[in-house]
């Protein structure tokens, strides 16, 4: 039970504030700076922000990484699409193939869009979308007999879902340091772009 | 004596008491810090809740992946043989959606326990038909570009050459039952703890659609998502989304049977 220093009023453990004077007890404040384990949040405004901006830092790749799956996706569709329909002899399932690359590119831009706005939903959107995909393109691959080695892309896919999963992370401890700012009256920092 | 005691008292200022958390002066018990700290975001339950989902998730898309590979592994059975690998995959999603049940049960209790307004499971049948409608829409919409497909029509008819309940049970009962404790149930239950309202609909809609592994049936299973959710976050239970369910797969069979036969 420490005592104020300035009023000398017993106070219960854990206080940080004496109940009789209203001053800050010293005995409860920690002497160093407080270190953060990966599911603390900050509490002093400095460390918020510097939380904010190290958990904007971790969700940056997947954004950018959502960003660039929607370009290629939409020219490699736009393409498909233009072989289709300047060559009547190609088959016609290549068409098809090209509306869906291009609409899977329209999505993941669209995620990446959404993802500025609010990480946490467009990274797990993103993340089952783009690990849905692959189990079907791996679906596709076994079943159409085809001897394609996808080594190299497979370290690629494993690279892009580990960007998303990172930033799934990041985006819950986001989430929950911004609705604490809020909470406590402070004005959060926005993603940043 | 005592008349100086009272006047004492009566000059004396009024205790001041500070709040030993937050330092604020002559608050109410308990001071409102207390109940903001309650309300304190908890990023390890909200991590939890989304390990939880994207677990039950990947699950699910690997039952699928292995049931879409044993299927063409397994393409030239006999009838017999093709439903027996009908009734094993349906046993399988199911017993992936229990096991998640039973680990996730306290996330799933309360939209059990309630069965919401009886307008919600009046709604869900007139939703059920909304939703056939802009699917049949979308398939028509393909049909230029890969022709008219029988392929569903197809299964349902095979199934119901052992029985019309065969249809009925695998194709209407199980996902009605199983699809909406996975998605509505456990995973819309999960997420709405992280989520916002519109986003903790949208997000299990957008795992429902493409976990079906088709991708032109994507356009219209997201609607259906998004009605299916929405009924769930209204109504508060998953009962009337259980019942669009049915009601919309049932429109599949009968459709089935009309045009199919």
């Amino acid at each position: 039970m420490p005592a104020c220093p300035h009023c000398s009023t017993p106070n219960a453990d854990g206080s940080k504030f004496c109940v009789s004077c209203g001053r800050a007890v010293p005995a409860a404040t920690r002497t160093g700076p407080r270190i953060l384990t990966d599911n603390d949040l900050a509490s002093s405004s400095a460390g918020q922000t510097m939380q904010l901006a190290e958990l904007a830092r971790q969700i940056k790749p997947a954004i950018n990484t959502l960003l660039v799956l929607g370009v290629l996706h939409g020219i490699i569709g736009a393409v498909l699409l233009v072989i289709f329909k300047s060559d009547t002899s190609v088959d016609p399932s290549l068409g098809l193939m090209g509306g869906i690359v291009g609409a899977l590119g329209a999505i993941f831009l669209g995620l990446s869009f959404w993802a500025r706005k609010n990480p946490l939903p467009a990274s797990i959107a993103g993340l089952t979308i783009y690990v849905t995909v692959t189990a079907i393109d791996v679906i596709m691959i076994i079943t159409s007999n085809t001897a394609v080695s996808f080594g190299g892309g497979l370290l690629i896919r494993a690279f892009i879902i580990g960007a998303l999963a990172r930033a799934v992370s990041a985006a819950v401890k986001h989430r929950a340091l911004t609705r604490q700012m809020a909470q406590e009256g402070g004005q959060p920092m926005r993603m940043a772009a | 004596m005592q008349e100086s005691v009272d006047a004492v008292l009566e000059i004396a200022p009024p205790a001041r008491v500070f709040c030993p958390q937050c330092g604020a002066l002559n608050v109410q018990s308990p001071c409102p810090c207390t109940l903001r700290r309650a309300r304190a975001p908890d990023p390890v339950a909200d991590t939890a809740s989304v390990k939880f989902c994207l677990g039950l998730y990947f699950f699910l898309l690997a039952a699928c992946g292995v049931i879409q590979v044993v299927a063409y592994v397994e393409r030239d059975v006999t009838p017999r043989e093709a439903l027996a690998y009908d009734i094993a995959s349906t046993a399988v999603i199911s017993l992936t959606v229990l096991i998640g049940a039973a680990t996730g049960w306290r996330r799933l209790g309360a939209a059990l326990r309630t069965v919401g307004p009886p307008k919600w499971l009046l709604i869900a049948p007139l939703g059920a038909c909304a939703t056939f409608a802009f699917a049949v829409f979308v398939t028509r919409w393909f049909e230029p570009l890969l022709g008219k497909s029988d392929h569903e029509a197809r299964g349902v008819l095979e199934m119901a050459a052992w029985g019309w309940w065969v249809p009925v049970l695998l194709v209407c009962v199980q996902p009605a039952v199983f699809e909406e404790l996975a998605f509505r149930g456990l995973i819309q239950g999960s997420l709405a703890n992280v989520l916002s309202g519109r986003d903790a609909v949208l997000v299990p809609a957008v795992m429902f659609a493409i976990l079906h592994l088709s991708p032109l049936s994507f356009p219209h299973l997201l609607v259906t998502g998004i009605a299916l959710g929405l009924l769930r976050q209204r109504s508060g239970s998953v009962y009337p989304g259980m019942i669009l369910h049915f009601c919309h797969n049932g429109l599949v069979v009968l459709a089935a049977y009309f045009t199919g036969g």
